[in-house]
């Protein structure tokens, strides 16, 4: 079976979800049963639920999928990442994975950078090496259905694309994220024809946006690919009229990321480049389909003011 | 290091050889050859079996007599060999070297590459030399086993870790909604969505088939009971040809089709080649037709024998595969086949639905082609019960809005 240690503290009463369902029943005068029948009219996951369930799910005996869990919480008008958000246990998860771990001899594939210190900064147009950063990424990349018809200094809307670095010591980067808001359906031309990043863009009016595209992500350790995913994550988690998050990537290694966090590509097309095949791996993830993952929701609840947190609060004392 | 070239003409083979030397002069190669397929994976059986250095590399040629690349690759694949990196190499087109580089990774063998003739030694070379430089981490801790397996499919399959989403059909010609497809998604803990890709085959191959169709059945009609609203549109189901081989199964369709007889339920038939053609899964079909519970063909094209099914069996509609409808707009083949379906499904007078439309460029094509229902991300991804209603309200909305506007 899997390891699920998503938040299951000792005392299994205390697990967020039945902690939520308990405050929920008291603070709406529901019995077991009204919460059941409640459950049964309004989704029809629930279908065929009862009381026992019920009560298993709110003495920690078996909790519902990640997935079923955001359905209920929902319902009653909250979010999975506002309540999760709330448990200690789950948050020092979350700070597990970006904070600067103790062992020096970590896995870095920076030359110079292994595991120091480092920042998240979000930057745009307005940056003064907004251009570089923005050539130096799609170079990285290197996705040949992403192209750049003109100078990029041309592009008015370039102010639409969004870049997040991670900058450690004299200002070297040590990690960046590509992604820009933008509507499913021009990122399905994006997956099926060779698209102008400007197209991408360009073409979408303010009030059909209902996606965020991730067109590059990576870091130099884990740790700092973790936080530059949460920079996004959150910020999609935020958006509320957002309801896919879409990756159109080619680097292996974050490929390789995303299928160890059991997301599977709906897409895999191959193209040719300089002689070489290149594979454009399409993801598209529901906004439940985020939640129900528990890798992505710990992301998701890393605030921008929580990364400072986490980043700089080194639990386990000072690093070399 | 230890090479097996596997070449029908000595002087490739001689050729591959020297120029290894040249290209790699510090490294020191232990060269095998043969000259036929057959002769290959003797040798290869051979070396596993006895206490000899393993072979590192593997080079084969396709076209050959006695045993041919393929004849390799077959072998390499189901024995010990399968670890041995293999390059290809041969004279075809880039088509077909495409194909086998699918084949060949399909097996999950160690691909080096495939590269066409006339040989580039260092491309080879270098291949290697990146692969051994970057060796793929096992990651055994993360990959050894997948969240759902052969060991645990029964104790996962049960109505807490099923999730249904539903994907709107739409005509073509009117952008009416016609209906939906349910697709299902099992949901553990906190392991995201698992696709029917991963677990059908598990469920197949623990006989588990009819048990979960009739969960999902049951959840999709409990669903369309929520809203009065989504009784207008047909829901299908997706029930594979084994499931025909139950009669019990088939009653209990039969009877819950009449006491929910309010809704338009469709079931769309997976084919499996040896199945349907059999006399019971024929009879189970021509009973569900009977009782007004309509069959949809799923995937038409993707085995070789759909189109003897066609006469026989009063299908009401056709889905044709979105491998071959995606790219429809940029690749000829796959329109001539899309076309041709169509024109077929025409003269039988049987409904054709597009599947995997993703782009408009493909949706007015097929209009163009004639095809009566589409489906795809174009329309719309599979939308979760929840969100339904509102889907349905806001497509409506700008549906009838276009239709006014034109």
């Amino acid at each position: 079976m899997t390891s699920t240690n998503y938040s299951y503290s000792k005392d299994k009463q205390n697990h967020v979800f039945s902690t939520f369902l308990k405050h929920l029943r008291q603070n709406n005068d529901l019995s077991q049963e009204q919460l059941c029948l409640h459950l049964r009219q309004h989704s029809s996951l629930f279908y065929n639920l009862d009381t026992i369930t019920v009560s298993r799910w709110e003495r920690g005996v078996n909790i519902p999928s990640l997935a079923k869990q955001a359905e209920i919480v929902e319902l009653y008008d909250n979010e999975l990442t506002s309540i999760y958000s709330r448990d200690k246990q789950f948050l020092k998860e979350c700070s597990n994975l970006v904070a600067i771990p103790n062992a020096p001899e970590i896995k870095s594939s920076h030359p110079y950078y292994a595991n120091d210190e480092y920042q998240i900064k979000n930057i745009d147009i307005e940056d003064d090496s907004f251009y570089l950063v923005l050539k130096m990424i799609l170079r990285y990349e290197g996705n040949p259905s992403l192209k750049l018809k003109h100078p990029l200094e041309d592009f008015f809307w370039l102010k639409n694309v969004k870049i997040s670095i991670a900058i450690a010591f004299n200002g070297q980067i040590v990690g960046h994220g590509l992604y820009l808001e933008t509507s499913a359906q021009n990122f399905l031309e994006l997956v099926n024809i060779n698209s102008d990043l400007s197209e991408i863009v360009a073409n979408c009016e303010h009030k059909d946006r209902d996606a965020m595209l991730v067109l590059s992500s990576a870091g130099a350790t884990k740790q700092v690919e973790n936080s530059i995913m949460s920079t996004y994550i959150n910020q999609f988690s935020q958006q509320k009229y957002l309801r896919y998050l879409c990756f159109s990537i080619c680097d292996e290694g974050f490929i390789k990321k995303l299928n160890t966090a059991k997301l599977e590509p709906f897409k895999v097309r191959n193209m040719e480049f300089n002689d070489r095949m290149i594979a454009i791996h399409s993801f598209l993830l529901s906004r439940s389909e985020l939640m129900a993952n528990r890798f992505l929701l710990k992301l998701a609840v890393i605030s921008p003011k929580r990364l400072v947190t986490f980043l700089g609060n080194d639990e386990q004392g000072g690093r070399s | 290091m230890k090479i097996l070239i596997v070449d029908d003409q000595a002087f490739v083979r001689e050729t591959i050889k020297s120029e290894f030397i040249q290209i790699a002069p510090e490294v020191s190669f232990d060269f095998h050859e043969a000259d036929c397929g057959n002769k290959a994976i003797e040798m290869l059986e051979h070396n596993s079996l006895s206490d000899l250095p393993t072979i590192e590399l593997v080079i084969a040629d396709l076209k050959m007599e006695n045993g041919d690349g393929l004849a390799i690759i077959n072998h390499m694949a189901t024995t010990r060999s399968r670890e041995i990196p293999i390059a290809i190499v041969s004279s075809s087109d880039k088509r077909t070297l495409e194909l086998i580089g699918n084949i060949t990774n399909s097996f999950s063998l160690n691909l080096v590459g495939v590269f066409q003739k006339p040989l580039d030694i260092s491309d080879i070379y270098a291949s290697i030399a990146a692969k051994k430089a970057f060796p793929q981490e096992p990651d055994i801790s993360e990959e050894i086993t997948p969240i759902c397996n052969e060991a645990n499919i029964t104790s996962l399959l049960n109505e807490e870790n099923l999730f249904l989403c539903y994907q709107p059909k739409i005509n073509i010609k009117t952008g009416e909604l016609v209906g939906f497809e349910v697709l299902s998604r099992l949901c553990i803990q906190g392991d995201g969505f698992i696709y029917p890709d991963k677990f059908i085959p598990l469920i197949e191959k623990a006989g588990l088939n009819c048990q979960f169709t009739k969960l999902v059945l049951n959840q999709a009609l409990s669903q369309w009971h929520l809203f009065e609203k989504l009784k207008s549109y047909s829901l299908s189901i997706n029930i594979s040809a084994n499931d025909l081989l139950s009669d019990d199964f088939i009653n209990y369709v039969i009877d819950k089709h009449l006491t929910n007889s309010d809704i338009k339920l469709m079931l769309e038939l997976t084919e499996s080649q040896q199945t349907i053609n059999q006399d019971r899964s024929l009879q189970a079909i021509a009973k569900l037709i009977i009782n007004d519970i309509p069959i949809s063909l799923d995937d038409f094209g993707k085995s070789y024998s759909t189109f003897d099914r066609l006469d026989s069996i009063p299908f009401d509609e056709i889905k044709i595969d979105k491998d071959f409808v995606s790219d429809l707009d940029v690749n000829l083949q796959h329109q001539a086949i899309v076309e041709s379906t169509i024109a077929l499904a025409r003269k039988l007078n049987v409904k054709v639905v597009a599947e995997g439309v993703e782009t408009l460029s493909v949706l007015k094509r097929l209009q163009m082609l004639g095809c009566h229902i589409a489906q795809g991300y174009f329309i719309s991804p599979p939308i979760e019960g929840r969100y339904l209603m509102a889907w349905i309200n806001e497509y409506n909305l700008q549906h009838e809005c276009q239709y006014v506007s034109c």
